[in-house]
């Protein structure tokens, strides 16, 4: 049953990054897109996660760790750069 | 017993599901971007955290400490970037819908600043 649950949660998790690829595309500003590129991060975290376990193979976890630190230092240089006018 | 064990860990999961379709919803529907992230950033962490509770229940013992870790960092992250996204958005003037009621605190007069606005926040 868990096995199951978790291959729907899977497809799930999927579906609602399509879903959040209409704010990304269409977004009326950039901030927008940075909101809606956070939630697929945040997505996309739980899948790796989720197939990790699937695989039985949790050398994923550290892939997982590595995009959740990549995908911060990109928020806060995107968001730096768009206040401020400059990285620094 | 076992049961009880797998019906635990399944109602978890469904019900970090459900938050992440709550918060997606609300990053579509909603008119604004204060409201949208106010949707998003709350969600996003409950369900992230009720998924990989779930997910720790299931993996053996030293791989728990790793999931551990990852939730801490994004339990931390997630607000952080929240912040930061407003006070950019504030910074870029705004983009707030018109006729609605809101407190500016960023342009309260505290001791130690003058009230002279957003060019002072600039330079």
């Amino acid at each position: 049953m868990i096995e199951r649950s978790l291959e729907d949660i899977l497809l799930g998790l999927v579906l609602l990054s399509f879903l959040t690829l209409y704010r990304i595309i269409w977004g009326p500003h950039a901030a927008d897109r940075i909101v809606g590129t956070n939630v697929m991060m945040t997505n996309v975290i739980l899948a790796i996660i989720i197939l990790a376990h699937l695989f039985q193979n949790y050398t994923y976890f550290d892939v997982a760790f590595v995009y959740v630190l990549s995908a911060f230092v990109g928020t806060i240089c995107v968001m730096k750069s768009l206040g401020k006018g400059k990285l620094s | 017993m076992m049961l009880v064990y797998e019906l635990f860990i399944c109602l978890l999961l469904w019900s970090g599901l459900f938050f992440l379709f709550v918060g997606t919803i609300g990053l579509i529907r909603l008119p604004d971007l204060y409201t949208r992230m106010h949707a998003t950033s709350k969600c996003d962490t409950l369900g992230a955290g009720l998924i990989l509770v779930a997910l720790m229940f299931l993996v053996g013992r030293p791989e728990v400490f790793k999931l551990l870790m990852i939730g801490v960092f994004i339990w931390s992250i997630n607000p952080l970037i929240t912040h930061v996204i407003g006070y950019m958005a504030y910074l870029r003037d705004g983009e707030h819908l018109p006729e609605t009621f809101f407190i500016d605190c960023y342009d309260l007069p505290y001791p130690g600043k003058e009230m002279s606005g957003k060019e002072d926040v600039h330079a």
